[in-house]
């Protein structure tokens, strides 16, 4: 308990501290479909890149991700996800603990920490998954393994809810923070992408004995485009406080 | 007005579609009344279905079927999976001498292959011996098959016919 004034005096000269570190963050949000087709079964892809405004271009350690999809597309219309994985066998495991029905697309992530030595990098890839089941969301486990320079797994999950139009499904995403040692500094997300569809994903079920491998169904592109093209937002918060908002557009397709 | 408790468990339906198929259900239980208790103005009842995929459109999913059991009637259904937990559609069956329309909605829970979901189904309107079919709200509730969309319904409540 005497520790408490203690806590607070650091808190507060943290504070008084923070508008040095809360530099603003620059980040640029890519979205696809494909095949961007009216109607057709797709792959939603969506990428971040963040930078940082100070010298070392490294950004604030990321907290959240809300990912808005376009009105009209919906993962109940498809058959991704015909398995669900628990996070902690994910994590303890890795994906083998998973089915491979589970996967509901891959992409690839990329952390900066600045050093005294210099801005130190790390790529990991991503796997997203069909989380437990739960009453008030579909749930997503991102799973990213990285290998080097620090061998890593993680699992941070994401809650997909219904959105307001012109929006149909929001990604709600937490990112864990990732520190780089005891007392050093957390590490930065710097790249993030992930593909929710059917590209490069084969699931299978046993038939009369026998087991077949099919390609999954992806999401629905609606009949018709909206004026502008099909609509994705995000708002990245970031450990500072700071919080950037950026939108993008997938164009309607031709016929 | 003569109220009558007309309970049917495990009663299958061979094809059909989803929400549809509990509202199938309903409308099955109140067309098979025999004609000698058609002074009856409520039925209470509780029916088990299955129904499978006949179609898609976009993601609107077709489905058709037959009742069978205690009762037989045709169904045919259309529906959508509207977001992450919402699934609404329309129904129509064929019970013999008319049929029965309504529509129906309620949230799903995706556990991998299957979802559940649960809501209600409302009958809005008749035709041929159902015209005057009271509009009715009855509580659904079942299974989705997300690799087959085979799904399973169990309802209850009570019909005005």
């Amino acid at each position: 308990m005497r520790r408490h004034p203690i806590i607070a005096a650091a808190v507060l000269a943290l504070l008084a501290m923070a508008p040095s570190a809360r530099a603003a963050q620059r980040v640029r949000l890519h979205a696809s479909l494909y095949p961007n087709r009216l109607g057709a079964s797709t792959t939603i892809g969506f990428a971040f890149t963040i930078a940082g405004t100070g010298p070392s271009g490294v950004p604030a350690p990321l907290r959240a991700i809300d990912l808005h999809f376009p009105g009209g597309m919906s993962l109940g219309s498809s058959t991704l996800g015909l398995a669900y994985c628990q996070p902690a066998p994910l994590l303890t495991d890795g994906l083998e603990s998973c089915s491979r029905n589970a996967v509901l697309g891959y992409g690839s992530g990329a952390v900066k920490v600045a050093t005294s030595q210099g801005v130190v990098s790390e790529r990991a890839a991503i796997t997203a998954l069909l989380g437990p089941p739960n009453p008030q969301h579909v749930e997503v486990l991102f799973y990213a393994e990285a290998v080097t320079p620090i061998a890593a797994q993680l699992v941070f999950p994401g809650a997909v809810l219904d959105d307001q139009a012109p929006y149909g499904t929001l990604l709600d995403t937490t990112i864990p923070l990732i520190s780089t040692w005891p007392g050093g500094p957390d590490v930065s997300v710097t790249n993030f992408s992930s593909t929710v569809g059917p590209k490069n994903l084969t699931y299978s079920e046993r038939v009369g004995g026998r087991t077949i491998r099919f390609q999954p169904t992806g999401i629905k592109i609606p009949r018709t485009c909206p004026r502008g093209g099909f609509p994705f937002a995000a708002e990245l918060r970031f450990v500072d406080g700071s919080e950037v908002r950026t939108r993008t557009s997938v164009r309607c397709p031709r016929g | 007005v003569k109220t009558i408790r007309l309970i049917t468990v495990k009663t299958r339906w061979k094809a059909g579609g989803i929400a549809t198929g509990a509202l199938a259900c309903a409308a099955c239980a109140a067309a098979a009344f025999p004609a000698s208790v058609a002074f009856a103005k409520t039925v209470q009842f509780t029916e088990n279905a299955s129904l499978h995929l006949t179609g898609s459109s976009g993601a609107l999913l077709v489905e058709a079927g037959t009742a069978r059991g205690t009762y037989n009637c045709a169904v045919t259904a259309r529906f959508k999976i509207n977001s992450t937990s919402r699934i609404s559609g329309t129904f129509t069956v064929y019970p013999k001498g008319g049929s029965i329309t309504g529509t129906a909605s309620g949230r799903i829970v995706v556990a991998g292959r299957i979802a559940y979901y649960g809501g209600t189904m409302t009958i809005s309107k008749g035709s041929g011996s159902f015209a005057h079919v009271h509009p009715t709200t009855i509580g659904v509730s079942g299974t989705i098959d997300r690799r087959t969309y085979a799904l399973t319904v169990k309802t209850n409540g009570t019909l005005h016919v």
